[in-house]
């Protein structure tokens, strides 16, 4: 097998499909055309209305080895994928590729589709029991995860072909013009959706509120909907928004969000910069400092891309950012602010950070906060794995928003539970470091050398700068040495670098 | 010059809290085997809190420990375990003299055995009692530092803690004990940790009622104490042109500090330093 630009030998096929070793971010361009959705008249007739899933898998033609896909912005709330896929297996349909954007625990009743043939492999990001399962081996074939942008190339490109997209509308028109933003199961954005409404053979919009034509305002349009499934029930709103967050009230979490408050200061603060951070407990405490701090300067902030959470709806409200891109809602606040304010901007995800595109939003942004489960010496970056091997955790857009940021801040603490963060080796590479510049713990600050500039900036700060190989020694001297994940030699998923190259395996593990 | 701005309680038995005590910048760390342990633990937290203070990383604070008090069955076997490891020894429900001296006595002891300088001793006054014989507690050359708790002194008054008027009096006593003594003070902790605002008028009246410090317990509060603590601007430059000149007149063997034709004499330069060490300015 070939070793790839962060030295992981990596297989040239997975499923029978060829694919490159990472070679570096921007290293390897595109070949060929976007891929199209097939032509389609629609009958002549008002409505675009079916009454039960089960006949419109019937309509679409769904058949033993196709791909569906679905979107998570109903997240831990969903009850749309269980429903399509219950119905599917119930159909005796087999051997299916599931293709969403992201699956959570509440996703744990496709485990059993894994072995009793309705499911052949999953492609998109498993939080939880099903990616804990596939560790184990339960998948069939072998899953193929993919960052947000990674995934609308994937299906630009015709890499993967979408054969259904089912499409959770918290609101839609009997003539297929869908939101977000209305219903009992609102979430804000449907920008997951939009690549897979475009670029799908058949597309089925399921809804909990339906509206008289036209829906409106309008994400996704009634042309590239072929029909409107209403139901009882989308989702659960307490999955799907996750509450008030928090801020960490750790104290050792609320030095790393200072630490890392501390470099944006010192490298990135100015009038018209840009920011993007995360719904974690630390990234909303980055943010809110962050806030607090541009406030006290009186710095007001080009734009914020998200992620939307309260404190950067808050930020919009009190003036401190001219306009924030919103891929994903996280609260009401989020939800409430897209519908009301014209600066609050859904964002395809075409645009988010597609290399092989004209340009995404990560492009023009200064400043990226991101989390790890695992950070090495190399600065290369695990989200998707923990130190026992188990994959469980999706890339989400930690890979294009790396790439993008003029500075990327990884936040972690030294070790959790006394395993420790900061490793010789990550388990598994998702993000190279090469496009990661800085990794604060609560202990100090790591700086990647090639960075002087930022080098430079952080001298005569308050904020201890280490050697990465010094915060490594450190976690290891209060934690001892880990143990290495006990895994075999199969290969359980494949983690894709944005552009569709392979940087890391996963390996399976041993009960 | 050693600053005891804040000094941060962390239970002794909880060892996951004592993990990152070295992270939070803190003057002083107090390691407590008093209130935040109950009785059954007494043991188990003794030996807990010995290793950590061999093991933890406690950064640039003082090591305290806060032994349990000289009328508890406790005390003595506190100081057996923690002594050889701790800079400060903080010493609960001190009501006299004979108190430190009793307590300073097993402490040669053990200083003795285990070949180790001797340490320090805080004393916290908590009763009217300790109160009254808080300028002779002072005296022993143990002691480095007063405070002080209001919970028993209100209960044997009997009043509310929270409206008691004469907490400001015995405040003004510790001041005074301590310091005409040349000894430092320190004031008791601000409750409501997740008041930042109270925190910072609280320290701040400390600081003008003479307090060295305050006592905190929860990290996010230790900054907000070193920032109320910390020097106006103008006091800051007026102090280091004080003791530049103080400087220049040493290396030119001049006897006597000028600075825009004023002479400074010894109390002045003094001050000033103590302003450029709350500055933190080297």
């Amino acid at each position: 097998m070939p070793i790839n630009a962060v030295g992981r030998e990596v297989p040239s096929e997975i499923n029978g499909q060829k694919f490159k070793p990472f070679a570096g971010d921007m290293k390897t361009p595109p070949e060929g055309r976007r891929a199209g959705s097939l032509l389609r008249m629609v009958p002549e007739s008002r409505s675009k209305v079916v009454n039960s899933i089960e006949e419109v898998i019937k309509k679409v033609g769904l058949e033993d080895g196709m791909t569906v896909s679905f979107h998570h912005h109903l997240r831990n709330g969903d009850f749309v994928v269980n429903m399509v896929m219950e119905t599917i297996r119930k159909m005796g349909i087999k051997d299916i590729r599931v293709f969403p954007t992201a699956l959570f625990p509440v996703h744990e009743p496709l485990v059993p589709m894994l072995s009793d043939g309705t499911i052949r492999r999953i492609e998109g990001s498993m939080n939880g029991p099903l990616g804990e399962a596939t560790s184990y081996g339960a998948m069939r074939e072998t899953a193929v995860l993919r960052s947000h942008s990674g995934r609308v190339r994937a299906v630009e490109s015709g890499e993967v072909h979408i054969d259904v997209a089912f499409i959770a509308a918290p609101t839609a028109d009997p003539y297929g013009n869908l939101n977000g933003v209305d219903g009992p199961s609102a979430c804000g954005p449907l920008a997951y959706g939009m690549v897979d409404a475009y670029h799908a053979d058949h597309t089925v919009a399921i809804t909990d509120h339906l509206v008289p034509y036209p829906a409106h305002p309008i994400s996704i349009f009634q042309h590239q909907i072929d029909y409107v499934v209403p139901v009882n029930k989308i989702g659960d709103p307490n999955g799907i928004m996750s509450g008030t967050l928090r801020i960490t009230t750790s104290p050792s979490r609320l030095k790393i969000a200072r630490y890392a408050l501390e470099v944006i200061d010192k490298v990135a603060l100015k009038d018209g910069f840009s920011f993007q951070a995360g719904a974690g407990g630390i990234s909303l405490a980055v943010t809110k400092f962050l806030g607090d701090l541009m406030k006290k300067r009186g710095i007001r902030a080009s734009f914020i891309n998200g992620g939307v959470t309260k404190y950067v709806v808050d930020m919009l409200h009190e003036g401190l950012v001219d306009v924030v891109f919103d891929g994903q809602a996280f609260d009401l606040d989020a939800v409430k602010s897209l519908k009301e304010d014209a600066n609050h901007i859904e964002t395809p995800l075409a645009m988010y950070g597609n290399p092989y595109s004209s340009g995404g939003i990560v492009n023009m942004l200064d400043v990226g906060v991101l989390g790890a489960t695992e950070v090495d010496i190399d600065f290369n970056v695990n989200v998707n794995t923990h130190s026992d091997g188990l994959l469980l955790h999706g890339i989400g857009g930690h890979q294009e928003v790396a790439a993008g940021s003029a500075l990327t801040i990884v936040t972690v603490p030294l070790y959790r539970y006394r395993v420790p963060v900061i490793k010789e080796r990550v388990t598994t590479v998702t993000t190279p470091g090469e496009v990661i510049d800085v990794v604060v713990t609560e202990h100090g600050i790591a700086i990647n050398p090639k960075r002087d500039d930022i080098i430079e900036a952080m001298r005569g700060s308050k904020v201890p700068v280490y050697d990465i190989q010094d915060l490594q020694k450190k976690a290891e001297r209060i934690c001892g040495k880990p143990q290495e994940p006990k895994t075999t030699d199969d290969i359980i998923a494949a983690i894709l670098w944005r552009d569709g190259t392979i940087i890391d395996v996963v390996y399976r593990v041993k009960k | 010059m050693k600053l005891r701005r804040t000094r941060l309680y962390v239970p002794g038995n909880n060892p996951h809290l004592v993990e990152n005590v070295g992270l939070y910048g803190a003057d002083c760390l107090i390691l407590d085997l008093e209130d935040s342990v109950p009785l059954e633990q007494k043991f188990d937290a003794r030996i807990l809190v010995k290793y950590a203070l061999q093991n933890v990383d406690f950064g640039r604070s003082e090591k305290w420990v806060r032994i349990n008090s000289p009328d508890t069955p406790f005390w003595k076997a506190d100081l057996e375990e923690v002594l050889p490891y701790v800079d400060v020894v903080n010493v609960p429900k001190v009501e006299s003299y004979e108190d430190v001296e009793k307590i300073s006595g097993i402490m040669d002891e053990i200083e003795e055995k285990h070949g180790v300088e001797k340490r320090k001793i805080v004393p916290i006054i908590e009763t009217l009692k300790g109160l009254t014989n808080a300028r002779e507690i002072a005296k022993h050359p143990r002691v480095v530092a007063m405070a002080w708790g209001g919970e028993d002194l209100t209960a044997e008054l009997g009043i509310p803690k929270k409206k008691a008027l004469i907490l400001d009096h015995v405040r003004a006593e510790i001041v005074i004990a301590a310091k005409s003594q040349g000894k430092m003070a320190l004031d008791t902790v601000y409750s409501n940790i997740r008041d930042e605002e109270g925190l910072f008028e609280y320290a701040r009246r400390a600081r003008y009622m003479g307090f060295d410090g305050v006592g905190v317990l929860h990290p996010n509060q230790v900054e907000v104490v070193h920032r109320a603590f910390r020097p106006e601007e103008k006091d800051i430059e007026e102090a280091k042109k004080i003791v530049e000149a103080a400087e220049k007149a040493m290396k030119e063997g001049k006897g006597v500090i000028a600075l825009n034709g004023r002479m400074i004499d010894k109390p002045v330069l003094e001050r000033a330093r103590k302003i450029l060490a709350f500055a933190e300015v080297d």
